[in-house]
């Protein structure tokens, strides 16, 4: 499925937001997703593009990729537990 | 599951913020943290409750200007969001210096609401030695 495809269960906006900002933003928004669901963080951190990735493997999440939109960029994540 | 110990010991706006950073960074992988505030960081804390400045900490004036546009930006969260965010997500209790609230002659009444308990030496080894990996501001 490409990126593009992908329609997120919730949305979080954690743009303008530097660390920890959207690792917490992520924290809070991913128990809105159901598991097997899909969360995405929009960021404009630069270092949240590996953050965020480390966070979910760390909790057992899965990163399902980036993509890079105007001025922002999504991290699409699905929640597996 | 590994926890989190974190020492804070200097009275700075600048040592708070990286107690909060950690603090927040270990909630979010949900491992359990205690920070224990002790000597010239309880004067703070105090100072902080009763409305007063605390010093910044920072011995570059740009990293403090830097820091200052940030936060009025909303860019970055203050040492206390970080701390209130970290206790209302998760596992984190904060403890401070029984020693040092005796030379202040003070209480938890003294200290801004976050703070859980007052507690001494012991405790404070004893939460070192259950720490998986300590960090000290």
């Amino acid at each position: 499925m490409s990126l593009d495809d992908i329609k997120p269960d919730y949305v979080a906006d954690a743009r303008g937001s530097s660390c920890p900002g959207p690792i917490l933003e992520a924290k809070k928004s991913i128990g809105k997703v159901p598991v097997g669901g899909i969360l995405e963080v929009r960021a404009t951190d630069p270092g949240t593009k590996n953050d965020l990735p480390a966070w979910a493997k760390k909790m057992k999440h899965e990163v399902l990729g980036i993509k890079e939109a105007d001025g922002y960029f999504s991290i699409f994540i699905r929640r597996k537990k | 599951m590994v926890k989190i110990t974190i020492l804070v010991r200097t009275g700075t706006e600048s040592a708070f913020h990286q107690a909060g950073i950690v603090a927040v960074g270990a909630m979010t992988v949900d491992y359990p943290v205690r920070i224990f505030f002790m000597d010239d960081a309880i004067t703070a804390l105090k100072k902080y409750k009763e409305g007063k400045p605390i010093p910044s900490g920072y011995s570059n004036a740009e990293t403090e200007i830097a820091f200052n546009t940030a936060l009025e930006k909303g860019k970055i969260m203050s040492w206390e969001e970080l701390i209130l965010n970290s206790k209302k997500m998760g596992n984190v209790e904060v403890v401070v210096c029984a020693l040092g609230v005796d030379l202040l002659e003070i209480d938890l009444r003294h200290l801004p609401s976050f703070v859980d308990k007052i507690s001494g030496a012991a405790d404070l080894v004893g939460g070192i030695k259950e720490g998986d990996i300590v960090f000290t501001f």
